[in-house]
């Protein structure tokens, strides 16, 4: 669906920069109903705010992405409050404390279970509302990280690259019904989640990935690259034989 | 990419906003299958919005054998199915010496389209809506139970079917009126205007001498304001050479697929100066006028004569933004009008319109229509049309469903103020709320007024 006809737009992960940077983008091509769903309610209430604009609802609703038992519940009450859902964005994620072969086995667990489990669960709940109405697009914020798994950060790459995976082939699901799943695979962008970090090369911005969002979606791509030229990198990057990639990817620490 | 054979991507005439949905067939009597999202006819697909679609649902496609067109010259009536195109009718009743006193904008809208949309001509001022024109209506309901409405048998449910937009049930077939119309052919009068106001009084002017009238204004060129307006007549069967063979309709130009919006803003602006200049080349100055004969279909399908036109707006897509202005709210629409000018706006067509029809949900009201041609992916649009849908409603102006997109609920009942009385009517014909679209979801317009 091109992003000029969205009017409802469902954020999980309602506090995410990239998320709410493409709530804005929507909301500046048409959008008039946007709910935002997370756990943290001030920092909801915070983003609301910021997208607060004359005619614009914008509603909040508690959601934790690892308590898959109402992930279900929490599409019908979306739906509920601004009927059909035109985009869903799946911007749930949390970055590793990565430390190699000592990660705590633990924390292991978690990333995957927010980044991988949890997402994959709401993603098939919103799915099949999308699927019911036959029209609508799930953007799941995917991540270069997880398209090569280098070894500086093997628990959140290898966590995106299953969660990427799934994204991919959901989307084989959802596009005979007139619905369909929008991968988003930015390099590294400048938010709250990687604030502190060193930048890498080709780093880019949450406005830019959401401009790219909205033009993937007036194409009806199933994978944007954020900035593009990374896709061509990684593209070519993976046509390399094991024994030159491998070093390639573990001195990018 | 396995699509479902049974399930096809639908999508309105301006492009935007596309669904997928059931394509269901039709027989009265029987369930169609509608998934629990609902169910709508469909015909021409010519409603620029989502009111012929319903994703997730079922969409039941009207089509209908041309063949089947009953003149009944006694009473000067035509029985036609909700299938036929405006085309297809006047094409046979124009054999016959006969055409339709109101016909829309384009001739690919069905019959079924015309009386749910309740649609109006370039002669509203003097003749009204199609649906004044309606002598009855066969539908089937959203039960299934076949029906015979007119204006004196069930009139509630005639008026309600009449701009109902398919929402009370699926139109199968109806009886409209005739005129005469032995030749086929027009006088049309062009006449020039410098501003959006002298446009409107040159309007008025003509239409005292005038059965159709319409005006484009150029809101793009460096010749900013300034307005062409067409008025014409039919030749009555007198003045007609009875020697020369009456017009047929002819077929139009096709028009590729592009994806890439072949409208830029500077082409835009070009052709909108080329059109001034052609028009100045054959009026003259503002004030003079030129009349010339033309056949029927270049006045009031101008832009039936290129197929597929629409796709010069590329995949985007376009937004036909079509709203009511009462009498003496004037400046409102000039307002407008200068505000939305901002925007790539090549198509900016005025009409007058005389008294509104009976039917709760019709569009037209004693005042003024204005129709703007943007595409859809100009930046500032949505912003824009939501602060011109703030001021149509304050005046008591209204947006046109069957263009609409985009329009919030907000603004529904304050622009069709009978609403409710229509839900009642629609809720008796339609209790299950089987019949819905994408547009009556997004406008929540079978909801019950609370």
């Amino acid at each position: 669906m091109s992003a000029v006809g969205v009017r409802s737009v469902l954020l999980l992960g309602g506090t995410s920069d990239i998320g709410t940077a493409i709530c804005r983008a929507l909301v500046d091509r048409g959008a008039t109903r946007v709910v935002l769903a997370g756990r943290d309610p001030v920092g909801l209430a915070l983003r609301a705010a910021t997208l607060k604009h004359v005619n614009i609802e914008v509603s909040l609703l508690d959601f934790d992405v690892v308590d898959s038992s109402r992930h279900r519940d929490l599409i019908d009450r979306a739906t509920e409050m601004v009927g059909d859902l035109d985009v869903v964005i799946c911007a749930v994620g949390v970055l590793a404390d990565e430390q190699g072969i000592d990660a705590d086995p633990v924390a292991i667990a978690r990333v995957v279970a927010v980044n991988m489990g949890g997402t994959m669960g709401v993603m098939a709940a919103a799915s099949s509302r999308l699927q019911h109405q036959g029209h609508g697009t799930l953007v799941v914020l995917s991540s270069v990280a997880g398209f090569l798994v280098r070894s500086d950060n093997p628990i959140y790459g290898a966590s995106k690259a299953g969660l990427d995976a799934y994204a991919c082939a959901l989307d084989d699901l959802l596009r005979p019904s007139g619905a369909s799943v929008l991968v988003v695979r930015p390099g590294f962008v400048r938010t709250a989640m990687t604030a502190g970090m060193a930048d890498r090369p080709m780093a880019t911005t949450a406005d830019a990935v959401a401009a790219a969002v909205v033009k993937g979606m007036d194409h009806d791509a199933h994978v944007v690259w954020v900035p593009r030229p990374v896709g061509l990198v990684m593209n070519g990057l993976r046509l390399l034989p094991r024994s030159i990639l491998r070093p390639l990817l573990r001195r990018q620490q | 990419m396995n699509i479902d054979p049974r399930t096809e991507f639908l999508v309105g005439f301006g492009g935007v906003s596309g669904s997928t949905a059931v394509s269901a067939t039709f027989e009265p009597g029987t369930d169609v299958e509608h998934r629990g999202r609902g169910m709508i006819a469909r015909g021409g697909g010519c409603s620029y919005g989502d009111a012929a679609q319903r994703g997730g649902g079922a969409v039941v496609h009207v089509t209908a054998d041309p063949s089947a067109i009953t003149l009944d010259l006694v009473s000067a009536t035509v029985k036609v199915s909700a299938g036929h195109t405006i085309r297809q009718v006047c094409q046979e009743l124009l054999k016959q010496g006969w055409f339709l006193p109101v016909v829309p904008g384009t001739s690919y809208a069905t019959v079924g389209g015309c009386i749910a949309a309740d649609v109006h001509g370039k002669n509203h001022v003097h003749v009204g809506s199609f649906g004044q024109h309606v002598v009855s209506i066969d539908l089937v309901d959203g039960s299934g139970v076949e029906h015979h409405f007119s204006a004196t048998e069930d009139p509630d449910a005639f008026w309600a079917t009449v701009a109902g937009m398919g929402l009370t049930g699926v139109i199968v077939s109806a009886t409209l009126r005739m005129i005469a119309d032995k030749s086929g052919w027009m006088t049309e009068t062009t006449a020039m205007a410098d501003s959006f106001a002298e446009t409107m009084s040159l309007m008025r002017e003509l239409a005292v001498s005038h059965h159709h009238v319409a005006a484009w204004v150029d809101l793009r060129s460096r010749h900013r304001g300034v307005g062409v307006v067409s008025a014409a007549n039919h030749i009555d069967a007198c003045a007609f050479d009875a020697s020369r063979k009456s017009h047929q309709l002819r077929s139009p130009l096709p028009c590729p697929r592009t994806s890439v919006s072949v409208l830029g803003p500077q082409r835009l602006a070009f052709l909108n100066a080329a059109k001034v200049i052609s028009a100045r080349r054959h009026v003259g100055r503002v004030g003079t006028v030129a009349q010339k004969r033309v056949p029927i279909e270049s006045v009031l399908w101008p832009l039936d004569a290129v197929a597929n036109w629409n796709r010069l707006y590329g995949r985007h897509g376009f937004i036909q933004y079509q709203v009511a202005i009462p009498d003496g709210a004037e400046d409102v629409l000039i307002g407008i009008s200068k505000r939305l000018a901002t925007l790539p706006v090549y198509l900016c067509t005025l009409k007058q319109m005389g008294q509104a029809s009976l039917a709760p949900m019709s569009f037209p009201l004693p005042g003024w229509t204005i129709a703007l041609d943007i595409p859809a992916n100009a930046p500032g649009l949505w912003d824009a049309l939501h602060c011109a849908d703030d001021a149509v409603a304050e005046v008591g102006g209204r947006v046109y469903l069957a263009k609409d997109v985009r329009m919030t609920a907000q603004h529904l009942p304050t622009m069709y103020p009978r609403l409710d009385e229509w839900r009642q009517v629609r809720n008796r014909l339609d209790p299950k709320g089987n019949m819905n679209s994408d547009l009556g979801s997004r406008l929540g317009l079978l909801d019950s007024f609370s």
